[in-house]
């Protein structure tokens, strides 16, 4: 691992000729912030040799406005003032790199998010103004910064073999890189070994499993860990190592793996009833969805009536939205304080896919569906309903918060009653004598506190993990080289899943396929000269082994200096504010920068 | 993607007469809706020129439909020849641009 | 600006939307070399259209113009847009795909988006960007944000009276243009064609579009849009600024009679977006929404209707008979309520339908893959990849392949890019032995 940018550094001589580019954003920007007024106060900036303004900054106009102006040397430094960086920094740094120039003499402003969409009038002008000002005297001092490169082993780990890991695996391998795919129970395929048939087409669980079986078992590229978590986790982008834990008739077995990258796809889990919950637990003609479907595998089909629990189903209530689609204030919450708020997509689909082939296979069973929404949304599904409707299965719609009354019944001989007030015949109350009560339980995120612990990946309140963001990064955790796929992140049927786990297969290849991965350089960075070795800055670093001592001989005589493994530091600059000896700066946000920044706000 | 620039400014008068006579129904059209647009314009220009009005305003004053004059508004916002005034009821108010010292574009 | 007459690629991907895009960016990453053929003037699809997008309200712009933006200079990504696809065929190895570049008669390579012809050119049109709103002249850059910004002439409307040519400072109007035809060939295609919404015109019921004051969901789109036609949402018939704005629900989707009987999958949650973004401009003002069953589906949607419910948008479970129109511009919305309430009937200043999802393209006759009942390009492989289409090497992704949200619409585009990259690492490559 090289950082180039030791040498660079040291050149403080130069002066920067700043050209500032002020974004309208369609309106966004100019219609609370007076751009022109804020142009014509970077003009006067000493440091500003041109200041100009755009509709869209981001537009090709925009960014060649930019190009010009660096490719005819008018200026040398470039702020662009307009909305988050985290959207357009980088559609910035590489219209500054076209223009041959080192993309990182750009700095940032911030007008929109920080100013117009939350002040108005003369203050935000006034705002932007002074943020420009900022950016100006931060952009004169900044120098040309260098990525930080680090190898990457051409290796992935995908934690999770249910069929989006699967996927990811395959698809990652056809790339030609390795790959660890990490299961801990025995036996690949997660919950797709539990179903029977699958929504909407009909196509066999198992098959879809098998799509993938043999090709993870015999791939060259593929090691298939069952009974296998992860256990440790160490090092950065290209560079982890895993501490795989492996459960074995003799006991666990370590094994360690370098790895490049992380796939989580760790997928999810049916959601249990509480005690009671529509009389589940309870009566034992109370069953969940996922019970229903393994009875279902199981049944012959030669009768013309369902047959469950040694019962006879003459009619059977399906409850949708158990454990999903809670409201607070109406819903209680669980044990763990949550409420699963969500909608866990898949239920509506597979409720009427079973149902269907209840009323195909067995007409002597009749199916009361109780429902909320019927979200029959993907390709094929709305044709389910349909035909569920043609098989005279009987539609009833509840309110969220006039949920049905599951009920031992002592009419005829039905074990069970359940009351609704159905509100597609004016919300008359209405009770349905029944054989069994199915209930269409949701979906929660696997328990993986212990990994995502490990690995600080952030998950939601309701445990499910949480990508960078839904629309630009959707596949990605915003820990740098770990991705995810499937049922980890949200409830999704299998296509949506193995569609995610392509997505993140995609990623992974571009990211490893090179055999080297490139950092931002904004990293922190020791002047040797300076360093006493006092370690207060490796007593203050946040981050496991990103900051350390080490032992060098200077003119003869042994002494300690502070060393920056640049792949972990985080730049965040702890150690910036603790040394003694203003020995360590964090590169592009230097204490220089900061203090032109801080008398150009003073100044304003 | 043609050759045009090869060509002298005589030929290019005849090779333009030719596409004129080539695209002669487009041109028409094109050209009958540019006198309407000219005309209906100029009467919404007419009805702001005491001050500003809403678009029932204008449609009264002009005997142009409402859409039509709003499509007008609209297109004369765009194009810098008209800005929204005072709100007046449910009706935004709509002002010429003063004078127009400029032809040069202005988003909008 | 001649194009040579045979180009080769790794892949070509056919509709340059947030789809297209998407599957671009993530194939030139991995290193191959990929041709984006749009037929509009400008890459961005639907996406870039947009006000803010659901679920976390970002405006659309913003995070489209990013992908635009590195798209359109990644160095392994070359964009034809305004152009037309002839046919696409696999001959042996290779797809061919035979494209027209329509005239914009106006030189790519000199125009510099400066809007001089524009501002000069004396003829308004309807600005179809704009949902018809607002005008645009006779040539045009096509919107503020498009990708590329040149500008284009309708030659259907030109007066050819040469102002443009006049005032252009860079000689770029050519009224002389000529389509050119050229031919693309690659290892892989990805069909990212999305889609169009069903024409309001085809609903009797609805007014076929003729009723003042009935728009459809893109049209709202435009009128929320920061750089919208008027700025502000106002009721097109007058400029009124609207109290009461309703939504009806499946107009032209679940429906059979439009030959739609499927699910838009998108419209529940563009409708509770816009209610939201209503309520935010215009805080007095009434909404409702007419539905059947609301689908709010993904990550964070539930919680997202939930939000719109208490906040005080009115959800009405009902199905929309007739519309007709009302007295000084209103709209008389006839619904069968069914939560009990019979045939009812309320008056709104605005009306949004719905419109369903129709493919925006039909590869027949012009490619040899094939399509669904719903008309959407057939999957193979529905469970395990829903990107595979029965022609080989041909990946679809997006609305392409049925009504999609960005999100998912993000994640399949991934999974065509991997797909059509398994795909050329199964055959030798051919990279280095090109131009
Ligand atoms: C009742 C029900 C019915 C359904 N019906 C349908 C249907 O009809 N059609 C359809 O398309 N979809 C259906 N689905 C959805 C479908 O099951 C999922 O889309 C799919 O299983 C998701 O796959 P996955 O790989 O994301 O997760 P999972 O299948 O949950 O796989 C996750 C895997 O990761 C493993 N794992 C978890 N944590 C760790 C760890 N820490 N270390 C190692 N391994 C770990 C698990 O053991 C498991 O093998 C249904 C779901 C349910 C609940
Ligand atoms: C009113 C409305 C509001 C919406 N709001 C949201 C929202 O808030 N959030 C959200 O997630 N989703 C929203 N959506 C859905 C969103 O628009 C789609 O998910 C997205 O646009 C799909 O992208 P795409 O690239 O697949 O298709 P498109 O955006 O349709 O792009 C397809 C591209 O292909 C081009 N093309 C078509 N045929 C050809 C051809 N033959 N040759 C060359 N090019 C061709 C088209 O010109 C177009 O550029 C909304 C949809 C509507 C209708």
């Amino acid at each position: 691992m090289t950082n180039p940018n030791d040498k660079e550094n040291k050149d403080d001589t130069h002066n920067g000729k700043v050209g500032v580019y002020i974004c309208h954003c369609g309106g966004n920007i100019s219609d609370h912030v007076d751009v022109d007024k804020v142009r014509d106060a970077a003009e006067d900036l000493s440091c500003v040799k041109v200041a100009r303004t755009n509709m869209f900054m981001c537009s090709d106009p925009g960014q060649n406005m930019i190009i010009e102006d660096l490719e005819n040397g008018e200026v040398d430094r470039v702020v662009v003032a307009s909305c988050a960086p985290s959207l357009h920094e980088t559609t910035f740094r590489s219209a500054v790199e076209r223009a041959g120039a080192n993309p990182f003499v750009y700095e940032h402003a911030n007008i929109r998010e920080q100013v117009s969409w939350v002040h108005h009038g003369d203050p935000a002008t006034d705002k932007a103004s002074t943020l420009v000002a900022a950016a100006a005297a931060k952009a004169e001092n900044l120098e040309p910064l260098h990525p930080v490169r680090v190898d990457a082993f051409r290796h992935a780990t995908v934690i999770g073999a249910g069929i989006a890991g699967m996927k990811t695996a395959v698809d990652i391998a056809r790339q030609g890189i390795d790959v660890a795919l990490v299961e801990k129970t025995t036996q690949p395929g997660g919950r797709l070994n539990t179903l029977h048939t699958l929504a909407p087409d009909g196509e066999k669980a198992g098959d879809v499993v098998d799509a993938f079986y043999e090709e993870i078992q015999n791939s060259e590229r593929i090691t298939v860990y069952p009974n296998t978590q992860v256990n440790d986790v160490k090092g950065y982008v290209g560079n982890f190592t895993l501490t795989l834990a492996t459960d074995g008739e003799n006991g666990r077995a370590d094994t360690t793996v370098d790895t490049g990258a992380i796939v989580m796809a760790t997928g999810s889990q049916s959601y249990t009833p509480f005690n009671g919950e529509y009389a589940y637990g309870e009566h034992p003609q109370v069953i969940t969805l996922p019970e229903l479907i393994q009875t279902l595998a199981e049944n012959s089909g030669d009768e013309n009536t369902l047959t469950v629990n040694g019962k006879k189903i003459r009619n059977m209530v399906m409850i949708h939205c158990v454990g999903s689609r809670r409201i607070p204030g109406i819903h209680e919450t669980k044990e763990d304080a949550n409420l699963n708020e969500y909608c866990s997509r898949t239920c509506c689909s597979a409720v009427l896919h079973a149902g269907n082939f209840i009323r195909e296979t067995f007409p002597g069973t009749s199916i009361f569906d109780m429902y909320r929404d019927i979200r029959t949304y993907g390709r094929g599904q709305e044709e389910l309903y349909n035909r569920a409707a043609e098989n005279r299965v009987v539609f009833m719609r509840f309110e969220a918060d006039a949920p049905p009354r599951v009920e031992s019944s002592d009419t005829g001989n039905f074990p069970l009653s359940v009351t609704v007030s159905d509100g597609l015949t004016f919300n008359e109350e209405m009770t349905v004598p029944a054989d069994l009560v199915v209930l269409a339980t949701g979906v929660e995120p696997t328990d993986i506190s212990g990994i995502a612990g490990m690995l600080k990946l952030p998950r939601g309140n309701d445990g499910f993990l949480n990508e960078v963001h839904p629309k630009l990064r959707p596949v990605e955790l915003p820990v740098t080289g770990v991705f995810l796929a499937g049922t980890c992140q949200a409830p999704m049927d299998s296509s949506e899943a193995c569609n995610t786990a392509g997505a993140a297969a995609a990623k992974v290849s571009a990211l490893l396929g090179k055999g080297y991965i490139e950092l931002d350089p904004f990293v922190a960075h020791v002047d040797e000269e300076k360093c006493t070795g006092t370690g207060a800055c490796v007593d203050a670093c946040l981050v496991d082994d990103a900051l350390e001592l080490v032992e060098t001989e200077v003119a003869g005589q042994t002494v300690k200096k502070a060393r920056v493994t640049a792949a972990l530091c985080q730049g965040c600059g702890a150690c910036v504010a603790v040394c003694p000896e203003n020995a360590i700066e964090v590169n592009g946000w230097t204490l220089k920068q900061y203090e032109a920044m801080v008398d150009a706000i003073a100044a304003a | 993607m043609s050759d045009t620039e090869h060509k002298t400014d005589g030929d290019k008068k005849q090779m333009l007469k030719q596409l004129r006579k080539q695209r002669k129904e487009s041109v028409a059209r094109a050209t009958a809706i540019m006198k309407k647009s000219k005309k209906e314009m100029k009467m919404v220009r007419g009805a702001l020129s005491d001050g500003p009005a809403t678009v029932p305003q204008i449609a009264e004053a002009t005997g142009l439909f409402s859409d039509q004059v709003l499509w007008y508004v609209a297109a004369m916002k765009k194009y810098g020849e008209i800005q929204e005034a005072e709100k007046d009821g449910a009706y935004f108010q709509y002002a010429l641009v003063g004078a127009r010292e400029t032809t040069e574009p202005q988003e909008g | 600006m001649a194009e040579p007459q045979v180009q080769h690629f790794d892949t070509i991907v056919i509709g340059g939307g947030i789809a297209g895009l998407q599957s671009a960016l993530d194939l030139a990453d991995q290193g191959y070399r990929v041709a984006v053929v749009e037929k509009d003037a400008s890459i961005g699809g639907k996406m870039i259209r947009l006000s803010k997008v659901f679920p976390t309200l970002d405006c659309a712009s913003c995070i489209t113009t990013p992908k635009m933006a590195s798209a359109a200079h990644h160095e392994n990504i070359t964009l034809f847009t305004y152009c037309n696809v002839d046919g696409i065929v696999r001959m042996g190895e290779e797809i061919h795909a035979r494209i027209t570049q329509n005239p914009r008669y106006v030189d790519p390579d000199k125009c510099i988006g400066c809007r001089k012809c524009e501002y000069a050119c004396p003829v308004y049109l309807p600005d179809m960007e704009q949902g018809g709103f607002s005008a645009k002249k006779a040539i045009s850059i096509p919107f503020s944000n498009a990708i590329p910004q040149v500008a284009v002439l309708d030659a259907e409307h030109c007066m050819l009276c040469g102002q443009c040519e006049t005032v252009c400072p860079t000689d770029a109007v050519d009224y002389f243009m000529e389509p050119e035809t050229f031919t693309l060939t690659a290892r892989t295609a990805v069909l990212s064609t999305g889609f169009e919404l069903s024409p309001v015109k085809d609903k009797a019921q609805y007014g076929n579009g003729e009723i003042p004051n009935v728009i459809d969901s893109l049209q709202m789109e435009r009128l929320l849009a920061p750089h919208g036609p008027y700025n502000r949402v106002l009721r097109p018939s007058d400029g009124m600024e609207p109290d009461s704005i309703a939504y009806v629900q499946c107009a032209g989707s679940r429906d059979k009679s439009m030959g739609v009987s499927y699910c838009s999958r998108v419209c529940c949650m563009y409708a509770i977006k816009q209610a939201m973004l209503l309520s935010g401009a215009l805080p007095l003002a009434d909404i409702t929404i007419y539905y059947m069953d609301i689908r709010a589906f993904g990550k964070g949607y539930e919680q997202f209707y939930q939000n719109a419910k208490a906040m005080g948008i009115e959800f009405v479970k009902a199905k929309v008979a007739r519309i007709n129109e009302g007295d000084g511009g209103s709209v008389t919305v006839r619904y069968e309520n069914q939560d009990g309430g019979g045939i009812q009937t309320m008056d709104h200043d605005l009306v949004v339908l719905s419109m369903g999802i129709l493919p925006g393209w039909r590869p027949e006759p012009y490619c040899p893959v094939s399509t669904d009942s719903d008309r959407f390009i057939t999957s193979i492989k529905p469970k395990i990849s829903p990107v595979l289409t029965d022609m080989e090497g041909v990946f679809a992704a997006g609305a392409a392949a049925g009504p999609k949200d960005i999100v998912d619409t993000i994640s399949e585009s991934g999974s065509a890019a991997v797909e059509a990259a398994k795909y050329m690492q199964a055959s030798e490559p051919i990279l280095e032995t090109q131009p």
